[in-house]
């Protein structure tokens, strides 16, 4: 029961970062470049990464508990970088409309 | 020049817009500073005789410009000299920001609101330096055709 929940959960994770990478793909041709261009190519890549790491979280169960550990703790930064380079783009973004 | 009979490049046709029968080559120059060899191009038009080459005391038709393409006069307003600028200095990426200026009113203080604007939305989404160049460029030229 538990298993198939956390394969479900992680079905529709990888469902939802594919949605991402499509959406940012689809965005990269508008923003050809400029303060969000810049920006937008280090998301995709970063959306990229983490579309590849999501297909793997299906298999987490066979994996080592010391792979698991540093594969969440790898996320868990990557993820943080994602959010600190969003939010700085949101503030330039911000910053550059008021002005 | 509304039906783009003679295909010419955006550059020749954007100093094509902005030549209005009354401005001397100085002011001309002046107005299309971000123009890619805008002194040529008026050779050429000159050449092609597309525009005709008066002296100040000359009358600006004489009887050779009955056979020219119907060119001139046009008036040229601000947003007509911004569009040019725009497609000048922006190229492919142009349509974008001159979709901005489509209904902007042609005023003075509409059009330089307008050239901030579109300042921004280049800065943000196409290129800083040319951002920098189009903010520097567009206020010239509305300052010199208010």
């Amino acid at each position: 029961m538990t298993s198939n929940l956390i394969l479900i959960i992680n079905l529709a994770a990888i469902a939802v970062m594919l949605l991402c990478l499509f959406t940012v793909l689809r965005l990269r041709s508008e923003i050809p470049g400029g303060v969000v261009g810049k920006q937008w190519s280090l998301l995709t890549l970063m959306v990229s990464l983490f579309t590849i790491g999501y297909f793997v979280t299906p298999f987490f169960t066979r994996l080592p508990t010391d792979v698991i550990n540093l594969l969440v703790a790898l996320i868990f930064f990557f993820g943080a970088i994602y959010v600190l380079i969003t939010v700085k783009l949101i503030y330039r973004i911000i910053e550059e409309m008021t002005r | 020049m509304k039906h783009r009979t003679f295909g010419l490049h955006q550059s020749v046709r954007s100093l094509l817009i902005i030549i209005d029968g009354v401005s001397t080559v100085d002011k001309l120059m002046g107005y299309t500073a971000q123009l890619h060899e805008a002194e040529k191009t008026l050779s050429w038009l000159i050449q092609e005789g597309f525009v005709e080459e008066v002296s100040p005391s000359q009358p600006t038709t004489n009887n050779k410009s009955a056979s020219l393409p119907q060119t001139a006069p046009i008036e040229i307003t601000g947003k007509l000299a911004l569009i040019a600028l725009t497609r000048e200095l922006l190229g492919a990426d142009a349509a974008k920001v001159i979709k901005r200026l489509d209904d902007v009113p042609d005023t003075q203080t509409d059009l330089i609101t307008a050239a901030d604007k579109c300042y921004k939305f280049i800065k943000l989404t196409i290129d800083e330096n040319k951002a920098h160049q189009y903010l520097k460029a567009s206020q010239a030229l509305l300052a010199k055709l208010g």
